[in-house]
């Protein structure tokens, strides 16, 4: 499959499942008991959660990748997975106070799952700013894969800080302990929205990989003006 | 519900938008890439390959 199809495909394949995902959360997921209507903001908080713990492990893989090969293709999809890892990051801390308002009737609060995500997407922001101030590709490559797998270390404290410490954020409602769970519809509608995040994130990084092959040839291309 | 609105307005905004900032780059990667293509093969020589 040459990358022009599979691109077409994944767009096609995101694009269904999150009309899909639509349909799930406002027509058939139930509304819940305690919060009402806008406990539906679960279905792409969550899901975006996990689609940047996937995205940040994966720039973690490839950062050892690269430190033992020295291959720059590995740096290639770390950044590109970077970069997509910090828009999901957003998106939890956008969608988290917007639900948190009327439920616990402030907009944000330093417990530790909200701190521990904000440091998370700042520690990554670093990550991105960094590489813009280096110019050579194997100095940059090499400190940028120290660094994104020094800031994955984030990525456990921000999942196991709910069962940790005592949080204003809810405890998990999946596999959480005995007092956890989620009514079967709801369930299915979470399942499928981090399909469609899932198929999202690798549309993404496949189009940001590709972009950072572009980068590459235009610096050859310069090297090679400079050389004639 | 003007909340619940909000959230995934906000969402489906912030997607499309790095969507279309991906485009807006690689469009103009491609442009430069183009145009130093053809510098090089003006001042001479080596075919570029992809």
């Amino acid at each position: 499959m040459n990358s022009l199809r599979l691109e077409k495909s994944l767009a096609l394949a995101a694009a269904a499942a999150l009309v899909a995902t639509m349909y799930g959360a406002f027509l058939y997921a139930p509304t819940e008991s305690t919060m009402g209507d806008i406990q539906r903001i679960f279905y792409v908080h969550v899901p975006s959660a996990w689609t940047a713990f996937a995205a940040f492990f994966v720039v973690f893989v490839c950062s050892v990748a690269y430190l033992r090969t020295k291959n720059l293709k590995w740096d290639r999809v770390a950044v590109a997975c970077a970069e997509i890892g910090t828009i999901f990051c957003t998106a939890v801390l956008i969608t988290g106070p917007i639900w948190a308002k009327p439920v616990w009737g402030i907009w944000w609060t330093w417990d530790a799952r909200l701190t521990s995500t904000l440091i998370l997407w700042l520690m990554y922001l670093s990550y991105l700013l960094l590489r813009d101030f280096l110019e050579e590709p194997q100095r940059r490559a090499t400190l940028a894969a120290v660094f994104g797998i020094f800031a994955f270390v984030d990525v456990p404290i921000v999942y196991f800080s709910i069962r940790l410490w005592r949080t204003q954020h809810p405890q998990p409602v999946l596999m959480g302990g005995e007092d956890s769970g989620l009514d079967p519809m709801m369930f299915q509608v979470l399942m499928l929205s981090w399909v469609a995040f899932s198929i999202l994130f690798v549309l993404l990084a496949v189009l940001r990989v590709r972009l950072e092959k572009s980068r590459d040839e235009v610096q050859q291309l310069r090297r090679q003006l400079m050389l004639q | 519900m003007t909340s619940l609105f909000l959230a995934y307005a906000i969402i489906w905004l912030l997607h499309v938008g790095y969507l279309l900032s991906l485009a807006m780059r690689q469009n103009s990667l491609h442009r430069e890439i183009t145009t130093l293509k053809a510098m090089v093969e003006q001042k001479g020589h080596i075919p570029v390959g992809r």
